[in-house]
């Protein structure tokens, strides 16, 4: 590529760029975590706040957005001038996508080939237009697709615990082994590395998520398409990158290029980005990331990307009546500047075809009521699985904003938090649900709703966290030891976080194996005291199927699953 | 609440349970004279094995409560004949109090920090190379080594407060066991010159009392949780392994309801006493006495007497009282 061409140095600059924010998305990622104590790193929300697709589609499913997701208003109004810049210069999925495509072998022809535009990218469009149409009555499954959710999530639950296990286990190997000469041992070395890694990047103790498989399946395929399109997440697939697009199909900056010094060698179309064709085919200001590739590789310097001072420049493409319509403009308003802001040339027409369009649209909406009219749907049935964490929205309000980003699972000090498969039906997918065999709700903890960008799971002060039941325990008295076995164990009082206990026991004569009775300690539950924080379920003798489990039953949230006779309910 | 915590030694449900244990208050200077006086001079030569130290005027102010489990734990410590007795020059020492969950130091859930502290300090005074404070604890290492105060107080102190890594747990066989013949347990706790275990004195459903047998538990890997279905013979298997050479109970403050995990302040005590010694059963069995317990009440203090790892009757050792 940039072959000391003028304009190498905004190449660079891009790099730079690209480099820097998703560096600062992976130090985010890290410091999602429990900062001793309760307090989640600074900024961790950062991404989530500048989404562009989840402000719209929060706002237009619940009819509410948190604060902090404003910031996106930002993303949109520069995409107004700039065009799809920030797919180019900050998105770390497209950087990451960027720097696997670079690393795609094969002669440049292929990529002559593979470069220009394809129709199939309107494909991106159509998945806007589904998610639009199911958020406008209150299904907001975006985040299946959202960018910074998608690559979050993969990276919470499927690809930093495999590499955590993985360097783990080297280290874990070479401790066990200790291989050396005489005195000189090798932990001496590699011990302090293991501890400097452990205390700055790795996890604590080893996390473990369920569905991590198809996570990690989906984000390497996410990843591998780049070998056959360069950045065909972004191309293809991306609502944001769509809705980037269509807000910034008539940017300020543009492509203008002189088709006198133009000789049509394509060398352009080898390093394009997005498919947005740069050559004499016509500019596609909806698929242009402005990575100035295009700029730093044109051997003759016929393309150059800049603020179009004058609406007829680049206006190769334009209307024949609109040439007239812009010369009567440019009289009227004087300096050109300002007359670009007034009515900027269109050069090539973002054409999705208004039935398509629609169709997706109708698509979306009518999904939303096969959604809500599941077995699951509007309160009609509660699944017992589906315990959410504190703080979590009634189911509806909670499905209108949650983004499936996994900040909280990421969070959770205990690897509580799972993404769900179909516990919340298809609609839910990827959002959070506790697994009480893998990790517990810790009394003192507000993690996850600390970092929760879109307040599906609203902020919590430590107090109200404790009066909130997210779910109501049970036993199982046919696994139970002192009802089964008549053999001592309690374990689930003992840990039982609640000022005042919530398991109680009974001292009865139970029968035992040897026919003597022996006196024992059987737990009973207090449904009143019961928060349903499943330390009881999770620190139980029987791993595979506790003796006691939590359900959602009594959750604060869906006062309709409720179970106790209640003044307020 | 201020009510509760001056609870006053005579009567009430947190009953001054060991009221004859302090019929005879004895200050330092008043327990080196009367050893210097004693007609048996030999006897004075003989280190006493357990010391209980209680505080005269029991501040309410954070601060002097601070004050005041560093200075019980000093005389406690100091009437056994100083850390020296306990620590050599050079030696690695592994300090173990109770930092099982996630809950302040009002709360006496876990030992209080400044008892800690003091500790640690006297081991670097007697020429400790290293103090390593740490616990396998319940909740998670992250959120209770510095909720507790622990860390703070104790690397303070020049100690090291590393979060147990779980490859460093070692199945061992434990000599003379009656359950956990082998079992993981932490391998530079056991390896350490010079354990120190520092309980806090808490009511527990099954075993009564969590006293310093049971804060060895926190030693133990795998899954504690079975060591219920046989709390006096599992407890009593790891004090007789891991054998501390000194025992100091922090009763400042105890936890005589809903414990082990707590929560709630009407349910914390004052007790306002340290406890040291160098028998394990006994300094548990003055612990046990503290929460209004016979010591013959508690199943692994009887099964630790009757394993000769020590007595039940701390009477008969002779304690030492001092009044701070």
């Amino acid at each position: 590529m940039a072959r000391g061409t003028r304009a190498s140095w905004l190449v660079w600059l891009r790099r730079a760029s690209q480099t820097a924010f998703l560096l600062l998305f992976l130090y985010l990622f890290l410091q999602t975590a429990d900062h001793p104590i309760d307090r989640p790193g600074r900024g961790v929300k950062l991404f989530f706040q500048l989404d562009p697709l989840a402000l719209p589609l929060a706002w237009l499913a619940s009819h509410a957005v948190a604060a902090g997701m404003l910031l996106s208003l930002a993303t949109l109004a520069i995409t107004l001038v700039f065009g799809r810049w920030f797919c180019g210069w900050v998105c770390p999925f497209g950087s990451l996508h960027h720097l696997i495509a670079s690393l795609r072998p094969g002669p440049a022809k292929d990529k002559l080939d593979t470069g220009g535009y394809a129709p199939w990218q309107k494909a991106k469009y159509y998945v806007l237009a589904v998610f639009l149409g199911a958020a406008l009555l209150g299904a907001n499954v975006a985040g299946w697709l959202d960018p910074f959710s998608f690559f979050f999530r993969s990276l919470a639950t499927s690809v930093f615990p495999a590499l955590n296990d993985a360097v783990a286990r080297f280290f874990g190997w070479l401790y066990d082994a200790n291989p050396g000469i005489g005195p000189l041992r090798v932990t001496a070395a590699s011990e302090p590395v293991y501890e400097f890694l452990r205390r700055h990047f790795l996890a604590l103790r080893q996390p473990h998520y369920s569905g991590n498989l198809l996570i990690g399946f989906l984000f390497a395929g996410a990843v591998a398409l780049n070998f056959f399109r360069a950045r065909f997440w972004c191309r293809y697939i991306c609502p944001a990158g769509a809705l980037l697009g269509l807000v910034g199909k008539n940017p300020l900056v543009r492509l203008s290029r002189k088709p006198d010094a133009c000789n049509d060698c394509r060398l352009c179309l080898a390093d394009c980005q997005g498919g947005a064709n740069p050559n004499a085919d016509g500019w596609k200001p909806a698929e242009c990331f402005y990575c100035f590739n295009c700029q730093s590789d044109c051997p003759s310097q016929a393309i150059t990307l800049g603020l179009a001072r004058d609406p007829l420049v680049g206006a190769g493409h334009a209307r024949p009546g609109a040439l007239q319509i812009n010369r009567t403009i440019a009289v009227l308003t004087g300096p050109t500047w300002l007359r670009s802001f007034v009515k900027p040339p269109k050069p090539e027409r973002l054409d999705l075809g208004r039935r398509r369009m629609l169709a997706s649209g109708a698509a979306g909406i009518g999904s939303f009521f096969l959604f809500r009219t599941g077995a699951l749907g509007a309160g009609r049935s509660y699944n017992p699985e589906l315990v959410r964490p504190p703080g979590a929205l009634a189911e509806d309000d909670f499905l209108a904003r949650c983004i499936r980003c996994g900040e909280c699972m990421k969070v959770c000090p205990t690897n509580a938090i799972h993404p769900t498969a179909l516990e919340a039906g298809l609609e839910g997918l990827w959002t959070p649900v506790m697994k009480m065999t893998i990790g517990y709700c810790e009394y003192e903890c507000t993690l996850c709703s600390q970092v929760c960008p879109t307040g599906a799971i609203r902020p919590l002060k430590v107090a109200e966290k404790q009066r909130i039941k997210i779910g109501l325990a049970y036993f199982d008295r046919n696994r139970c030891l002192p009802y089964a076995y008549a053999r001592s164990c309690i374990v689930c009082e003992e840990q039982c976080p609640t000022p005042k206990k919530a398991i109680w026991f009974e001292e009865v004569q139970a029968l035992a194996p040897s026919g003597e009775r022996v006196t024992v300690k059987q737990p009973h539950i207090d449904p009143a005291l019961c928060i349903g924080c499943g330390i009881c379920s999770t620190k139980c003798v029987f791993k595979d199927r506790p003796a006691v489990l939590v359900s959602s039953a009594g959750e604060t949230r869906n006062p309709a699953n409720g179970v106790l006779l209640n003044a307020t309910a | 609440m201020n009510e509760t915590l001056k609870d006053p030694p005579e009567g009430g449900a947190g009953a001054f349970a060991c009221q004859p244990v302090f019929s005879r208050p004895l200050n330092r200077r008043r327990f080196l004279a009367s050893a210097a006086l004693a007609p048996g001079a030999l006897a004075a030569a003989v280190p006493p094995s357990l010391a209980i130290a209680h505080y005269k005027a029991p501040p309410s102010a954070p601060e002097g409560i601070a004050e005041e489990a560093r200075r019980l734990t000093r005389a406690a410590v100091g009437a056994l004949g100083g850390m020296g007795r306990f620590v050599s020059k050079g030696n690695v020492v592994w300090v173990k109090p109770n930092i099982a969950f996630d809950r302040r130091p009002e709360q006496a859930a876990c030992t209080n920090p400044d008892v800690v502290a003091a500790i640690v300090e006297m081991c670097f005074q007697a020429g400790a190379a290293k103090v390593l404070v740490s616990d396998n604890p319940i909740h998670v290492p992250e959120r209770t080594f510095p909720r507790s105060g622990i860390q703070q107080a104790a690397e303070k102190a020049g100690a090291r407060c590393p979060f147990m890594d779980e490859r460093r747990f070692r199945a061992m066989s434990l000599t003379g066991a009656k359950v956990l013949t082998k079992w993981k347990l932490y391998s530079e706790l056991v390896e350490a010159d010079c354990l120190i275990n520092v309980p806090i004195a808490k009511q527990h459903s099954l075993a009564k009392a969590v006293l310093g047998m049971k804060n060895l538990m926190g030693a133990a890997g795998g899954d504690r949780g079975r060591f219920h279905q046989d709390i006096a013979n599992t407890v009593t298997d790891l004090a007789a392994f891991l054998k501390p050479r000194l025992v100091v109970l922090d009763a400042v403050r105890i936890l005589a309801a809903n414990g082990p995990t707590g929560g709630n302040l009407s349910d914390v005590k004052r007790k306002d006493l340290v406890v040291a010694g160098v028998d394990q059963v006994a300094v548990d069995s003055v612990g046990a006495t503290i929460l209004g317990y016979r010591p013959a009440d508690i199943g692994y203090l009887v099964e630790g007497q009757s394993r000769g790892l020590g007595t039940t009757d701390f009477q008969s050792l002779s304690p030492v009282r001092l009044e701070v």
